[in-house]
C-alpha cells in the first residue's frame, strides 16, 4: 500500500501556530490532538506567555507498517511556526505476503524561529519485519527540534524482526548529523556485543537548540552503563548545538525511561 | 596497482598509533559482553558492519576524490580540495560520540605523519589541513592510500579489514585468548571483510550523502561511559 501524509503550519500574528495543511491518507492519518489526550509536557516548556505548539497525532493504527508499504510523510513548518508530533500508540512493523520492505520516508524542514518536536511512540519490528525508515530533517539556523525514535525488537517473547531508522539532518549549510541504526536477523552483527548485546530496545533522542552554540547545558551530559540488564545511555554532544542522547535497554518501558532528556 | 604499499598500509606494525587502540572491545570485555573467541567474532562483525563499513566508504571515496590530485601535482605544487573537507565534515556528523570523534581526529593526525614518512604527497598536506585538530582516521587512510598509489579496491578492504584486525590484535591481551584462536576468529570473518569492502566501494562511488553512516549504539554508549574510568588499558 502507498499512502502520503503532509503537515503545512504557519505562525499567526498572535504567535499562535496554525496547521494550515492536515493531509493523510490511511494508514499514515494525521488528527488534530484534542484536549486530554496530549502527551507528557515538552521538554523545555516556552517562556511564559508563549502560546503552546500545535499538536498533531499520528494515527496510524496499531497494526503495519506491513511488509511492501511505502510511505511518505512531508513537514513544512514557516518562520515562527512551533509543532509538536506524536502518536497515541506504539506502531508495530509486519512482515507482508511477498517479504517485501516497508519504508517511510519523512522531509521535513523548519524555518527561522521554528521548533519541530516528533516524538511518536515506538516501533516494534515483529517476527520477520522487514522496515525501512529515512529522515531528512532541513533546519533554519536558529530553528529548534527534537526528534526521538525508539525501536524494539518483536514482540514480548518472540524473535526480533528487523529495522533500520536513518535521521539526516542539516543545519544552514552543513550536516548536523548522520545516523543510521540498522537492527535484526537481516543485518549481520547487529544482535552481538558491539551493536545490540542482546538488547532489544534502542532508541536515541536529538535535540537541537541554538542556544547551546556556546556548548550543551553540562547538567544535561550522563553516560551510565547500569549493570545486568538495566541498559545503558549517553548523552553525546555534536559538533553543533545539538546533543543525541542513545540508549540501549531489555525492554521498550526501560528505553522510554533512559531517553528521556533530564538535567543533573 | 603494485601490491607491496597496499601490505604496508594494512600492516598493524606502521607505526600510526592504532596499537594503542581496541575499538571499544576493552569495554565489552569488562562489560562482560565479550568473554571468548565467540563472542569476540560476533563483537567484531557487529564492529566491520557499522564503523567499519563506515570507515571502509569514506576511505574508498576519499581515494576516488584524491587520485586525480596526485597526478595533477606530481611536479609539486599546493593541492586543495573542497570535497575532501566535505568527507570529513560528513563523516563527523556520522561520529555523535565526541570520545570517538577524538580518537579518529587524533589516529588520522598520526596516520597522514606516518604515511608521509613513506610517501610524501600534497595529498597528504591537503587531508592535514582539512580540520585544525586533523582528518578523521578514514579520510587520513584514503590519503595515504592515495599517496601510496593505492586504487579504490584495495583501501576499501585495507580500511575494512583494519576495522578488526586493530581490536583483535588487543584480544589476547584483554581476554587472555590464545593467539591462534584470534587468528582463526579472523580468518573465519574474511568473506564478510571482503563483501562490506565491495559494498565500500559501490557506496563510495555514489554521492556523499548517500555514504554509509551505520551506528553501533552499545560502542558509543561505552566510549563516552569509559571516560569515567579510572583505569583503561587502551585509549579507545
Amino acid at each position: 500500500m502507498k499512502a502520503s501524509a503532509r503537515i503545512v503550519a504557519r505562525a499567526q500574528p498572535d504567535g499562535t501556530t496554525r496547521l494550515t495543511t492536515l493531509a493523510g491518507e490511511a494508514p499514515l492519518l494525521l488528527r488534530r490532538a484534542a484536549r486530554g489526550d496530549e502527551p507528557a509536557p515538552a521538554l523545555r516548556p516556552g517562556p511564559p506567555g508563549v502560546p503552546p505548539p500545535a499538536r498533531v497525532r499520528l494515527a496510524g493504527g496499531s497494526a503495519g507498517p506491513l511488509g511492501g508499504d511505502e510511505l511518505r510523510c512531508a513537514v513544512d513548518l514557516g518562520p515562527g511556526a512551533r509543532v509538536e508530533v506524536f502518536s497515541a500508540a506504539a506502531s508495530i512493523a509486519l512482515p507482508g505476503p511477498h517479504g517485501r520492505e516497508s519504508s517511510m520516508e519523512i522531509q521535513a524542514s523548519v524555518s527561522a524561529g521554528g521548533e519541530l518536536a516528533w516524538r511518536p511512540e515506538p516501533m516494534i519490528a515483529a517476527r520477520g519485519a522487514r522496515h525501512r525508515t529515512v529522515i531528512h530533517v532541513e533546519l533554519a539556523e536558529d530553528a529548534r527540534l527534537l526528534w526521538r525514535d525508539e525501536l524494539v525488537l518483536g514482540r514480548d517473547g518472540e524473535d526480533p524482526g528487523s529495522v533500520a531508522t536513518r535521521l539526516r539532518v542539516r543545519r544552514g549549510e552543513r550536516t548536523l548529523l548522520d545516523h543510521e541504526f540498522a537492527l535484526g536477523p537481516r543485518h549481520p552483527g547487529s544482535l552481538g556485543p558491539a551493536v545490540t548485546g542482546g538488547h532489544r530496545a534502542v532508541g536515541a533522542v536529538l535535540i537541537v537548540d541554538p542556544a547551546w552554540s556556546g556548548g550543551v547545558p553540562a547538567g544535561l551530559l550522563r553516560a551510565e552503563t547500569l549493570d545486568g540488564r538495566g541498559g545503558a545511555v549517553a548523552v553525546m554532544p555534536l559538533s553543533g548545538p545539538a546533543a543525541l542522547i542513545i540508549a540501549a535497554a531489555p525492554d521498550g518501558a526501560t528505553l522510554s525511561r533512559l531517553l528521556e532528556p533530564r538535567m543533573s | 596497482m603494485s601490491l607491496i604499499p597496499l601490505l604496508l598500509l594494512a600492516d598493524g606494525r606502521l607505526p600510526s598509533g592504532t596499537h594503542m587502540h581496541s575499538g571499544g572491545l576493552e569495554a565489552a570485555v569488562r562489560a562482560g559482553r565479550v568473554d571468548d573467541a565467540d563472542t569476540l567474532q560476533s563483537f567484531l562483525l557487529g564492529r566491520l558492519t557499522t564503523v567499519g563499513f563506515t570507515a571502509a566508504a569514506f576511505a574508498a571515496a576519499t581515494v576516488l576524490e584524491l587520485a586525480d590530485g596526485v597526478l595533477a601535482t606530481a611536479g609539486g605544487g599546493v593541492f586543495q580540495s573542497k570535497e575532501l573537507a566535505v568527507l570529513d565534515s560528513e563523516l563527523d556528523a556520522r561520529t555523535p560520540s565526541p570520545a570517538q570523534r577524538e580518537v579518529s581526529r587524533k589516529l588520522g593526525r598520526q596516520l597522514v605523519r606516518a604515511a608521509g614518512a613513506g610517501w610524501p604527497s600534497p595529498v597528504l598536506e591537503a587531508a592535514a589541513r582539512v580540520h585544525p585538530d586533523g582528518p578523521h582516521q578514514p579520510i587520513a587512510f584514503g590519503a595515504a592510500a592515495a599517496a601510496a598509489g593505492l586504487d579504490v579496491h584495495g583501501t576499501a578492504a585495507a580500511a575494512a579489514l583494519g576495522s578488526v584486525t586493530g581490536p583483535a590484535a588487543t584480544a589476547t591481551r584483554l581476554l587472555n585468548l590464545d593467539p591462534d584462536a584470534v587468528t582463526e576468529v579472523l580468518a573465519g570473518l574474511a568473506e564478510a571483510v571482503d563483501e562490506m569492502a565491495a559494498a565500500a566501494v559501490r557506496a563510495a562511488r555514489g554521492p556523499v550523502e548517500d555514504l554509509p553512516a551505520l551506528s553501533a549504539p552499545l560502542s558509543d554508549i561505552s566510549a563516552e561511559h569509559r571516560l569515567t574510568w579510572e583505569v583503561r588499558l587502551f585509549d579507545s
